[in-house]
């Protein structure tokens, strides 16, 4: 049985006379105990999904499941299924402890008190904050609360947890504890749904990447395929102490391209230039420097992200839509 | 069974959680405790300004109310009403703020019924806001300014049978909260038009003829007299038992449509996604 199953959602939001289709038709499948990323611009359609999976928002047409309960038809039963993390600073209570907070949602969840217990002493000596039980939520660092937001949303034991922007705002190490900890929850079996704006971050942590623009599904397929599949313009950079201009004219008629010369800080000549295809260049580069007779120090190629096939697939930088949503 | 089950576990953890809350701003016992006992004297004095020197306006008072201890009359009804007014929007308020500061569709992706979030807020508004009055009654009956001869099993039972219209009303005005996002016009023009109608600081027999008449069919109104005359004049629960009834069945009916108007409203407000603050 798939953890997730969407087929053919549309939802569309009426603002100020104009309709917007926030979701065009889209679906898609996750494998449990796998971590699939929803990755889009602001306004492609990313929270609408999640809000659909976490009942808070009903669909136009189409169908959602988790695993096996439909969104609409048995929301009790998909919210008992499902642990969700929403973005958001005030996602705790802060006047309660920590300890209080997560006693609080076991109640919302219908928790047995001597279970929930038991699963609140398992879950804070695991995420490592047993020491900050009896802290106020609002004198915890944006880690520890984090981490306390993914105690609570593994309080009912679920088998699927949405995580809408996990480490918005955390620091570097923060956010590496905490895809650690993301990694931690994967390998007990449960399906992760992840959004974020961090493209390492789902390179890092996901087995599948679904790219979302415009309410549809413009890619999906695993990170090492997504980038594979990229066809897109290489950069590649050579490091020589003898470089000659016919070496450099050589390689400009060869692959069809400016060749741009630069002196690195060691007053070694570098030079670069755009690949369409990377084929056999390198066997090429190797083939012309020995027939000019340059010793090649360093021949570096550089692969395509994730955010290469971000932009491919949505015309869009990561830093532009950071700009457009401020 | 579990859903009832799951409700009340909700709404008492809701309950417990706006309580513990509360007592961890180190001002609530200037609204437990010191505000009790102040705020009623403006109306003490306001009351002895307006019977005149000789009491001369006693009178023309006991006429339209019913008794002449206008200081108890004008003392419970304010009492009553602050009691009531935080029961009834308390809830609906919590609800508009959790929604603004982004906690509200977490709440919301937990298997308990959405409505026992506003339910608990009820139980947290009767549960603090049940002190001050007690205080305040008490102090003002050991001072002699309320003359207090009730029965208080009798006032229990009154404040019993009103909640079921009071929450119903509180349910309705959650469901408006979600809705249009906005909730201060409505608290103001309500709160207004209640105190007005329902006689809460003043007698009813001011108000024009066909006032009264709305006046006296709002449960609100009924629950006052109930609870002036037996506190005023000591009546038992007999003298008022067609009211009780009136109030009961009234809040009966409130109580349930306004579950089917809260439901109706969850649907329509997923169906807009007008849950999120983010």
């Amino acid at each position: 049985m798939k953890a997730i199953e969407i087929n053919n959602l549309v939802k569309r939001f009426v603002s100020k006379n104009e309709k917007i289709v926030a979701l065009d038709d889209i679906s898609f499948s996750i494998d449990e105990g796998k971590i699939f990323s929803l990755l889009g611009p602001n306004g492609a359609g990313k929270t609408t999904t999640i809000k659909i999976l976490a009942t808070l928002l009903l669909p136009d047409s189409g169908q959602a499941k988790i695993c096996g309960y439909d969104v609409v038809k048995n929301d009790l039963l998909v919210r008992k299924t499902l642990g969700t993390v929403l973005p958001g600073e005030r996602t705790l209570f802060w006047k309660l402890t920590v300890k209080e907070n997560l006693a609080y949602f076991s109640d919302l969840y219908g928790l047995n008190p001597k279970y929930s217990r038991k699963r609140i002493e398992y879950l804070l000596n695991k995420f490592e904050i047993n020491d900050r039980k009896d802290t106020y939520v609002e004198k915890l660092s944006t880690g520890l609360r984090q981490r306390v937001v993914l105690c609570r949303a593994l309080l009912s034991d679920p088998r699927v947890i949405i995580l809408d922007e996990p480490t918005l705002g955390l620091d570097p190490e923060a956010s590496r504890n905490l895809r650690n900890i993301i990694k931690e929850i994967k390998d007990e079996g449960k399906t992760i749904l992840l959004t974020t704006h961090y493209m390492y971050e789902a390179d890092e942590l996901s087995d599948m990447v679904a790219i979302i623009n415009k309410g549809k599904i413009v890619s999906i397929d695993t990170p090492v395929n997504l980038k594979k599949n990229l066809d897109i313009e290489r950069n590649i950079t050579i490091t020589s102490r003898n470089f000659t201009s016919n070496f450099i004219e050589n390689i400009r008629q060869e692959f069809f391209t400016e060749v741009k010369k630069e002196i690195n800080e060691d007053g070694i000549l570098k030079i670069s230039f755009y690949l369409k295809k990377k084929d056999d260049a390198l066997s090429k580069i190797i083939k012309i420097a020995s027939e000019h007779d340059i010793i090649v120090d360093n021949i570096a190629l550089s692969e395509p992200t994730l955010e290469d096939v971000f932009i491919n697939k949505t015309g869009k930088k990561f830093a532009e839509i950071e700009v457009s949503a401020k | 069974m579990k859903k009832i089950k799951i409700f009340f576990q909700a709404s008492f953890a809701t309950a417990k959680k706006d309580i513990i809350s509360i007592l961890r701003y180190k001002t609530w016992f200037i609204s437990v405790l010191v505000w009790p006992i102040l705020m009623p004297y403006t109306f003490v004095f306001l009351a002895k300004g307006l019977a005149g020197p000789t009491n001369e306006g006693i009178d023309n008072f006991a006429r339209l109310s019913g008794t002449t201890d206008y200081s108890s009359f004008i003392i419970l009804g304010n009492l009553t009403w602050m009691f009531l007014n935080m029961i009834m929007w308390d809830g609906g308020l919590k609800l508009n703020s959790s929604r603004r500061i982004g906690i509200l569709d977490t709440l919301w992706t937990a298997p308990s019924p959405r409505l026992a979030y506003v339910f608990g807020s009820a139980i947290s508004s009767i549960v603090i806001n049940f002190s001050p009055i007690v205080i305040s009654t008490a102090f003002f009956s050991m001072v002699k300014i309320i003359s207090f001869k009730a029965n208080i099993f009798d006032l229990l039972i009154y404040t019993l049978s009103i909640l079921p219209f009071i929450i119903g009303f509180l349910f309705i005005f959650s469901s408006l909260t979600l809705r249009s996002k906005e909730a201060n016009l409505v608290v103001h023009a309500v709160r207004v038009i209640l105190s007005i109608l329902c006689g809460l600081q003043l007698p009813i027999g001011v108000l024009p003829l066909f006032l009264q008449k709305i006046s006296l069919s709002i449960p609100i109104t009924l629950y006052m007299n109930c609870i002036r005359d037996s506190i005023i004049k000591g009546q038992g629960i007999s003298y008022h038992i067609n009211s009780l009834i009136y109030i009961l069945t009234i809040g009966f009916i409130t109580f349930i449509a306004s579950i089917v108007v809260f439901k109706l409203t969850e649907k329509k407000v997923k169906n807009k996604g007008l849950i999120s603050g983010y």
